[in-house]
């Protein structure tokens, strides 16, 4: 009896074992994700509202902390040029003769574009098959288009103004065949970037509503399409793009220059009325964790930007601070406003950025935006543009006037900057106007190397050892070696359809 | 062919095939038993053999004999009782009524009828046809590592076992025969016939090697459990394992029960380790004098030493800390004589009808750096039982407990370069720590304390947080040991059961069901007190209202693995001479791999209170980690034996993964094996000194899905990226918004990665069965190799894809010899074995070689090898310096072809690099063979390989009167590593300290050849990845001697209880033969320790 029962036991238990096999289909292995694919995503427009946000979400990557003070992009950005320069011994940035192939920090920027550039891409090929449906919001998907375009002419052109010849990838890469382009060459780069503003201006909306501050509009896309074709015409010796920048420039409406100079690097005055393009600081809610990189995770990945060159942050950890080249310092009339907001003429210590400057919650982050593109650099791009191309000198010195009347005006009573004389008709005076306005005006802003890059090209100005002005005694600048910073070896090592820039 | 197979096996897979089964096997047995008594004695001596194993025939009934050779056992009269014992030839005889047996068993050779676990079954070693290593009780006994893997090094031919380091907590690399890929290398652990799963298995690195619990999994089995480990190295022996097995495969069999009287055994260790060796660093006065020098040389040194570093280091000011003491850092992370613990109790027996084993086990083990543990409590049982005639059944079932503190935070790399003014300990300060950085807070106007989500209440006041210790200062590990608390809490439950019916002699259908549940829990608590112990202090009040003091987490990690198998055995002799052994198996396996993880402060400094449940409700998660896997596999394998002289084992397998991409989950996998025993053949000539001889060959390929990652063949969408609008209007902040990315390049064509394996060996026993001799060569290549790197940086894909494209072979031989002699009195055995390996890349995507300078993949080269420039030497002159410049140009430190004042200027003392070849002349080639005078990126070179060319073991053993001793020696040679510790700690370009080699440094009166002068920041770059800091690897290792001695069986007699009784004394890592300048060659992490044991095993 005993036995029997032990038996029935038994055959039950073989026939459970023996039937969860049987039962074994082959789909079984058919296993996805608990998450959404690509398959399942672009279904509803905040799917690509998020999408245009995780492109935005790239640009933190050139401006944070970077877990680093040496891995940190921010030199790359700040230091080549004769506006700031720093006490680090074997500053490659300021130094050039040290720039190599395998500097991290150009490693990372150049990735790091390109991923930027491969969000975009993504998003165009998506949006260019959307279903009817999806969009519902009037407007939006040519908005999130426009967006998308911009972005990427923004990262076409820092490439072009860092690197000259990177790869130009216009498509989003989803075969193997696309992974070893050949080098851009030329301009190429640069009239991509012309291309996708162009297209951006018209299809971006004038402006966005208050939660969406911060967003790029047309006013940001006609600033970026006029400076492109103004860079183009320096790089290519050729005054027929003039024009079109000029048009461009035109078509802004509603910036002006605030009262305020110092306003523009206040974290407080944001996406202000002279503001056209900014990286929009911040903080993550949780913890703004400056080691961990944006796309790590929600809440914790770092939202911020690191200003501590200039704030001598305890996070450089013995890496110097940057100061203010005295050729700079010296290039201010002792009583422009502008000063104040720039430099500490005692010592050359920098105060762009980081006298109306809020911390984040982890220390060496800041929310304090960092101004990618400024009305004032729009109306001396403007005129450098009039009078490059034969316009009136009247004009050109008024766009300049403009700029140091705001300046000016900054103090009851002031005299200085004094205005240009609008009788002047010497083109060199006039472009020396226009340059040394640039050098002040945009000081420690990250603008002045694709200035003097530009300049040289052109051959307005010749760049030398002695131009950089440097607190360091060993800058070794070869022309024209070192106007196209090395391409990374990463790439190099891995793509061997890229050529590396001459000399390196 | 195949199909065939398949669509016979797809109908005994069908229930109504069980029932049919169930029903028609079940009968009883009866007839009365006796009782058999008699002796075993060995045939030479006569003297009684003890602990011979004796069962009733078609049973698992069975005993032992006592410590006289005598036994009793209750059997039927016309029953047939088997008698073995090991190193003794079987014997089989007919009960007989009267009841008594007396036999004599002759000894034989040792090795021939060892068991060897070969998966689905166990194989005589004289009958294995595949490649097989196997490690038995006895070895793994001897080793004292936590874990059992660490058994196998040096003890396995074609296994090589990388320690991982003197934690207790790391995991062993195991590597067989070769690196197979630049995927998942790890071999398949199989437990009991349950193959382990990990989630995130073989990641290191990112999120997912951060959140996979530093703890290894395999440290939660008992070694103290183990019968065997079985390593199966080819194809034709891994192929049963086929769908997972391309790198090899672990099988670790425990130990079970044997009939017979209640076998109790105690084992019980104890024992220190310590690290054998630090760092000799620069004194405070010494290291002052290097910075100082170190700055001066700096050619842009344009502002003063003293201005640039602060008044610490200024011997003007009082704050200045030259003359201050010595503070030794690696020291003081040393433990000292740590603990290790390892006890356990065995419980064992069983009656005709069930046999049983129990085991419960506690192990702790102190790592030799401070506040870092490992401690497992551990039950085991193994329970077989024979049912009916027909119907046995069994299950094993561990269930383990592992706690572990991970609070050490640093290594003694880190201390090496900590500065050596920088205190630990300050009593004036509260903690009694010596603080770090001082920050001063001031409200934030933002803050609303009626919020629940009040904001940061506190923002550091500008200029706040200050570094105390200069700008070089470092972060207190004895701080963070104190304030902050990491603790691992690890439980598992692994089991497999089975139930086996036999209907007919030899047909035997199995079916059964394992599972692997374990789950991983890290709860970590941070004090909020312990910013000011850090270099980098984050704000200890972000997003917390100011009452706080410190936050806590738990992160929890679960992974279940159910594993079903249905397998038909039949074996059977026809003609007397011709035995076939066909074997049809199909098995499923599922895992899933869930993370989760909460965190949020804590308004209690009580650690009783530190707990989830006790945080306000703004607590912090993250969507954690859900992976899943899923593998269906069908075998057949036909084997077939002649007379014990030819073999023929054939094995196909179509196995089927999750992970690959739609239309390639299904792949097929053959295998063949043959073998000749050559020595029972009539023509071999019949002498002493060549006892058996044995030549096999195998061919076969296998498959490895885990070198892909999950759902690379999709694309994913990731919602990490966040950006802020809105801000303006006096709000810098605006809102946080999540944004979305598809980081991934979908592969939608990738497929299974393939091994080939071919191997030929021959197996022999020679000079009167005294030696035994395996040979062995072995060919493998993987191809269709699943490449997971980082696209060129144009693509802008973000996260590695995964393409099959490259191809990578290993070849090599694997030598194994023993001696077993009696030299009069003294038993003694010497053992030993090498394996080479020559690790080649065959192939790759369109020639494009991958991967950085310090793991190169190369056409041509050793996987993973080292690649940088070579140095040239130092500048002793001026002179010098001009004739090499006239020659050459350093591009890489700006220097100029045409203008010798351009770029860095060498000074005597300078390090200069190698010209080794040139720029490429086109777009097509990589470099010139023909160097060019530049010095650049182009002259970097191989500089050598990271996989050992060869690795050894060496055991010698005696026995004499209870007295054992055995003494083990490991090694690896032929390997070449980068020294990291040895690049930071001899740069001399920042302020961290050095080692103290860098007394010898270049300075005109002291002319150095081998160590540049020192400049701070060095432009001349001597710290590049060059052959500077690439090392000789390899290493000879006393790795255990052991001394034992057993109390006589007289003295155990005459307790009547005792069976066994060893004590024993041991030491691990005794010494170490090396070229290598670091802490070790094997691993400068947490290097390897040396262990003093005493311990002791008894049986009763």
């Amino acid at each position: 009896m005993k036995i029997f029962k032990i038996k029935s036991v038994l055959i039950v238990l073989v026939l459970i074992v023996a039937g969860s096999i049987a039962g074994c289909k082959k789909s079984r292995i058919d296993l996805l994700p608990h998450g959404p694919t690509e398959q399942s995503y672009f279904t509803k427009e905040d799917d690509y509202n998020k999408a245009i946000l995780g492109v935005y979400a790239k640009m933190t990557d050139f401006f944070w902390y970077n877990g680093g003070a040496g891995s940190t992009p921010m030199p790359v950005f700040l230091l080549p040029g004769d506006d700031i320069t720093t006490n680090n011994t074997n500053e490659e940035f300021e130094q050039f003769g040290s720039l190599q192939p395998s500097s991290g920090r150009l490693s990372y920027l150049y990735a790091r574009h390109y991923q930027m550039i491969a969000r975009a891409n993504l998003i165009l090929q998506k949006i260019g098959s959307v279903a009817s449906g999806v969009y519902i919001t009037p407007n939006m998907k040519n908005y999130h288009q426009g967006e998308a375009l911009f972005l990427r002419g923004y990262a076409y052109y820092n490439l072009w103004n860092f690197f000259g010849t990177a790869p130009l990838v216009t498509e989003r890469v989803t075969n193997p065949d696309q992974f070893n382009p050949t080098s851009s060459t030329g301009t190429q780069l640069l009239e991509q970037a012309i291309k996708d503003f162009g297209d951006a201006a018209l299809l971006l909306p004038t402006s966005w509503d208050a939660a969406n501050r911060g967003r790029v509009t047309a006013n940001s896309a006609n600033g970026f399409l006029g400076k492109s074709l103004v860079f183009k015409a320096s790089a290519t010796k050729t005054a027929t793009d003039y024009p079109a920048a000029i048009a461009a420039f035109n078509k802004i409406a509603g910036a002006a220059l605030v009262a305020d100079f110092g306003e523009n690097f206040a974290f407080d005055k944001e996406n202000n009325q002279e503001s056209l393009f900014e990286f929009q600081a911040s903080q993550a809610f949780g913890f703004d964790n400056v080691w961990l990189d944006n796309d790590f995770d929600n809440a914790i990945g770092s939202l911020s930007i690191f200003w501590g060159f200039y704030d001598n942050n305890f996070a450089l950890f013995g890496t110097s601070r940057f100061y203010a080249t005295s050729k700079l310092a010296a290039a201010f009339e002792p009583l422009d406003p502008r000063i104040d907001s720039t430099l500490k003429p005692a010592d050359r210590t920098i105060k762009k950025y980081v006298v109306r400057n809020k911390a984040n919650q982890s220390g060496p982050g800041s929310v304090n935006n960092y101004r990618i593109l400024r009305y004032a650099d729009v109306l001396l791009l403007k005129a450098e543009a009039i009078l490059q191309s034969g316009g009136s000198t009247t004009e050109a010195i008024n766009l300049i006037n403009q700029v140091r009347t705001r300046a000016r005006a900054m103090r009851a009573g002031g005299l200085v900057p004094a205005n240009r004389s609008t009788a002047e008709t010497n083109k060199t005076t006039i472009m020396s106007w226009i340059m040394s306005e640039r050098f002040i005006e945009l000081a420690g802003e990250g603008q002045r190397w694709f200035d003097l890059r530009r300049w040289h090209m052109q051959g307005i100005i010749t760049l030398d050892n002695s131009f950089f002005n440097s607190n360091t005694t060993t800058v070794s600048f070869q022309s024209p070696k070192h106007l196209n910073f090395p391409i990374p070896n990463s790439e190099l090592d891995v793509n061997p359809n890229v050529v590396q820039n001459p000399g390196y | 062919m195949y199909q065939n197979l398949l669509s016979i096996f797809l109908y005994l897979r069908s229930p109504f095939f069980f029932l049919f089964f169930c029903l028609v096997c079940f009968s009883s047995y009866s007839q009365e038993n006796i009782t058999v008594t008699g002796k075993v004695t060995d045939n030479q001596t006569n003297l009684g053999l003890p602990n011979v194993s004796i069962t009733l025939k078609g049973t698992t009934s069975g005993t032992t004999t006592d410590v006289q050779g005598n036994f009793s056992i209750a059997a039927r009269p016309g029953s047939r009782l088997i008698f073995s014992y090991l190193n003794y030839a079987p014997q089989e005889v007919t009960v007989t009524t009267n009841g008594n047996i007396n036999i004599a068993l002759a000894s034989q050779s040792k090795e021939l009828d060892e068991v060897v676990v070969v998966g689905y079954g166990e194989r005589k070693k004289k009958d294995v046809t595949g490649a097989v290593s196997s490690v038995g009780a006895k070895d793994i006994e001897k080793s004292t590592a936590f874990t059992p893997e660490m058994a196998l090094q040096g003890r396995a031919a074609g296994v090589f076992v990388n320690s991982g380091g003197g934690d207790p907590q790391s995991r062993p690399t195991i590597r067989i025969r070769g690196v197979n890929t630049f995927g998942f290398s790890e071999p398949l652990y199989v437990v009991d016939g349950v193959p382990i799963y990990e989630g995130g298995a073989g990641v290191t690195s990112g999120a997912v090697g951060d959140i996979r619990s530093p703890v290894n999994i395999l440290s939660m089995i008992n070694p103290q459990d183990i019968e065997s480990i079985s390593v199966l190295k080819d194809a034709s022996a891994a192929a049963i394992y086929g769908v997972r097995a391309s790198n090899g495969v672990v099988l670790i069999t425990t130990k079970k029960g044997k009939s017979g009287k209640p076998r109790v055994e105690i084992a019980s260790s104890y024992g220190i380790q310590n690290i054998p060796k630090t760092i000799s660093v620069l004194n405070t006065q010494q290291y002052f004098a290097l910075v100082k020098e170190a700055y001066a040389n700096n050619p842009d040194a344009n502002t003063s030493f003293e201005a640039r570093f602060g008044p610490l280091y200024d011997a003007a000011n009082s704050q200045y800390v030259g003359n201050g003491p010595t503070y030794d850092w690696q020291k003081e992370l040393l433990n000292k004589n740590a603990p290790i613990h390892d006890h356990s109790i065995r419980v064992s027996g069983g009656n005709e009808g069930t046999t049983y084993y129990l085991s419960v086990g506690y192990a702790k083990t102190e790592s030799p750096l401070k506040a870092n543990y490992l401690e497992r409590f551990s039950i085991a049982t193994n329970i077989e039982s024979r049912i009916s005639k027909f119907i046995s059944t069994g299950l094993t079932l561990r269930l383990v407990q592992e706690n572990a503190v991970q609070n050490t935070g640093t290594d003694l790399g880190t201390m090496m370069t900590t500065i050596p003014f920088q205190p630990f300990y300050d009593a004036n300060d509260p903690t009694g720590f010596a603080a770090v950085t001082y920050g001063e807070f001031e409200p934030n106007p933002d803050f609303d304390p009626t919020k629940l989500d009040p904001g940061a209440s506190f923002n550091y006041k500008p200029g706040f947080p200050k570094l105390l210790w200069g700008p070089q200062t470092r972060f207190n590990a004895f701080a963070f040991q104190s304030l902050n608390d990491n603790q691992y809490d690890l439980s598992r439950i692994l089991g497999n059961a089975y139930v086996q019916i036999e209907p007919i002699t030899g047909l035997k259908l199995k079916g059964s069901f394992g599972g692997d549940y374990f789950v991983n829990l890290r709860k970590s608590w941070g004090n909020n007190d312990a910013y000011r112990f850090s270099q980098t202090p984050g704000n200890p009040f972000a997003g917390q209202d100011g009452k706080a003091v410190g936050s806590y987490g738990e992160r929890q990690g679960k992974t279940y693995n159910i594993n079903k198998e249905l397998s038909l055995n039949y074996n059977r002799t026809f003609l007397s001479n011709h035995n076939i052994d066909v074997l049809l198996n199909a098995s499923e396996q599922f895992g899933r791999w869930n993370v989760s993880d909460l965190s949020g402060r804590v308004d209690y400094a009580d650690p009783q209170f530190r707990g989830i449940r006790n945080q306000p409700p703004y607590t912090n998660g993250f969507a954690g980690i859900l992976q899943e896997d899923a593998l269906i596999g069908y075998l057949g394998r036909i084997s077939y034996k002649f007379r014990d002289k030819y073999y023929l084992d054939g094995t196909l397998r179509y196995d089927g993964s999750s992970r690959l991409a739609p239309g390639n989950k299904w792949d097929k996998f053959p295998s063949f094996a043959v073998a000749w025993r050559i020595s029972s053949e009539d023509f071999f000539p019949k002498t002493n000194f060549i006892n058996d001889v044995k030549i096999r060959g195998g061919w076969g390929t296998l498959g490895n899905y885990q070198s892909a990652g999950y759902y690379k063949f999709l694309s994913n969408v990731n919602f990490g990226p966040d950006y802020s609008l809105g801000s303006g209007n006096g709000n810098g902040i605006g809102s946080q918004l999540q944004g979305a990315r598809l980081p991934d390049f979908a592969n939608t064509t990738l497929t299974w990665e393939k091994l080939k394996t071919t191997s030929i060996g021959v197996d022999a026993i020679l000079f009167n069965n005294k030696v035994s001799l395996t040979a062995e060569y072995y060919s493998k290549t993987t191809f269709d190799i699943i490449q997971s790197v980082s696209l060129p940086p144009n693509t802008g894909i973000e996260v590695p894809a995964d393409l099959n494209v490259a191809e990578v072979s290993n070849k090599g031989i694997e030598l194994q010899l023993g001696y077993n002699a009696k030299l009069g009195p003294v038993d003694f055995n010497i053992a030993g074995n090498i394996t080479t390996v020559k690790n080649r890349v065959e192939k790759l995507n369109a020639g494009t070689p991958l991967g950085g300078e310090a793991g190169r993949i190369e056409e041509g080269y050793s996987l993973f090898y080292l690649w940088g420039q070579k140095t040239g030497g130092i500048f002793q002159t001026q002179a010098e310096i001009d004739a090499w410049r006239k020659s050459h140009t350093d591009v890489s430190i700006g220097q100029s072809a045409t203008n010798p004042a351009t770029g860095y200027r060498y000074k005597p003392g300078d390090m200069y690099f190698q010209d080794v070849y040139g720029n490429p002349r086109n777009s097509k080639e990589r470099f010139n063979q023909a160097p060019d005078s530049l010095i650049n990126s182009n002259d970097r070179t191989y500089l050598g390989k990271t996989i050992p060319g060869y690795y050894y073991g060496l055991n010698i053993g005696a026995n004499f009167h209870g007295i054992d001793i055995s003494i083990f020696f490991q090694g690896v040679g032929d390997v070449q590593r980068y020294n990291y510790q040895r690049s930071s700690g001899e740069g001399m370009g920042s302020l961290a300290n050095q080692w103290s080699t860098v007394l010898d440094r270049w300075t005109p009166s002291n002319p150095s050849t081998t160590t540049p002068r020192a400049v701070y920041n060095n432009p001349s770059n001597p710290s590049r990845f060059s052959d500077r800091y690439v090392e000789d690897a390899s290493y000879l290792r006393l790795k255990n001697l052991q001394l034992g001695y057993s109390l006589p069986k007289t003295i155990l007699g005459r307790t009547g209880f005792i069976q066994n009784f060893r004590i024993y004394a041991s030491g691990v890592n005794l010494f170490t033969i090396t070229p290598w300048t670091g802490l070790d060659p094997e691993f400068d992490g947490i290097p390897p320790t040396r262990q003093f044991l005493l311990g002791v095993n008894a049986s009763f």
